[in-house]
């Protein structure tokens, strides 16, 4: 099964992804810190197909963990969604220019959410 | 009249100071509570619909709320802070400073506000059709 990473500051919003997804072939794999997140990556110890993180985190946030793994050659293309609260147009255009796949405004909608995960991962 | 102004503004302090613990200890339980909640939920197996997950949600968004106004009140506390420091060293300086207090309150209300739109996302929207975009 695709391996799907969830970066969220928040342990809640965690929570409510893993329910939100528990009915999708994925598995999971949730991280409370990019930093985190990307010292696994880096290590490959996992190796995901998705990447869904949340934009503003402590110490590394959403846009620069994108940044960072764009520098990786294993994630280099791989699709990542931003799950946020935020809705400024100016923050979207600094995700697509760092090769965002694609947007999602917190309270999300699960059927949206999963939507949105199968059409990435043409689950 | 310097006298009185410091006098009021400890006083704003100390009120600033209590709200701040009751945000705090507000956040704390509402974590908790959702943890316990979403545990509950993962371990039961129970079905559970659409509006209850994004309901689930809310408490993150309330968290966020309430550390933007956290954040504000602690920048607020800095600038009187400052603002008394000054006071005490020169009181001729009353007028220039009490015009830079002034400033930065504005300063710290204006990040107030633009941080509760950041972190409302599609809560107070009853039309959230489009929360998800794809580039």
């Amino acid at each position: 099964m695709p391996l799907v990473v969830f970066v969220d500051d928040s342990e809640t919003a965690l929570a409510s992804t893993k329910i939100a997804t528990k009915d999708l072939p994925i598995e999971i794999a949730q991280y409370l810190s990019a930093i985190d997140a990307l010292k696994d990556i880096k290590s490959k110890a996992i190796v995901p197909e998705l990447i869904i993180t949340d934009l503003n985190m402590p110490v590394m946030n959403g846009l620069e963990f994108l940044k960072e793994l764009r520098q990786i050659d294993d994630t280099k293309k791989t699709p990542v969604l931003m799950l946020t609260t935020e809705t400024k147009q100016e923050l979207k255009e600094q995700g697509k220019a760092l090769g965002l796949t694609g947007w999602i405004v917190k309270p999300f909608n699960p059927a949206q959410l999963q939507a949105a995960i199968k059409r990435v991962l043409r689950v | 009249m310097e006298k009185n102004s410091e006098t009021i503004l400890l006083c704003v302090l100390e009120i600033l100071e209590h709200i701040k613990c009751v945000e705090n200890n507000v956040l704390e339980l509402s974590k908790k509570s959702m943890l316990n909640i979403n545990s509950f939920i993962a371990e039961s197996n129970i079905e559970i619909n659409e509006s209850i997950v994004e309901s689930l949600q809310y408490q993150d968004i309330i968290t966020q709320q309430l550390s933007a106004t956290i954040d504000a009140i602690e920048s607020i506390d800095k600038s009187i802070k400052i603002y008394l420091h000054n006071l005490r060293q020169d009181s001729d300086i009353f007028s220039d400073s009490l015009e830079k207090l002034q400033k930065r309150l504005n300063q710290s209300l204006q990040n107030a506000k633009d941080k509760k739109n950041a972190f409302s996302g599609g809560a107070f929207n009853e039309d959230n059709e489009e929360s998800v975009e794809f580039f």
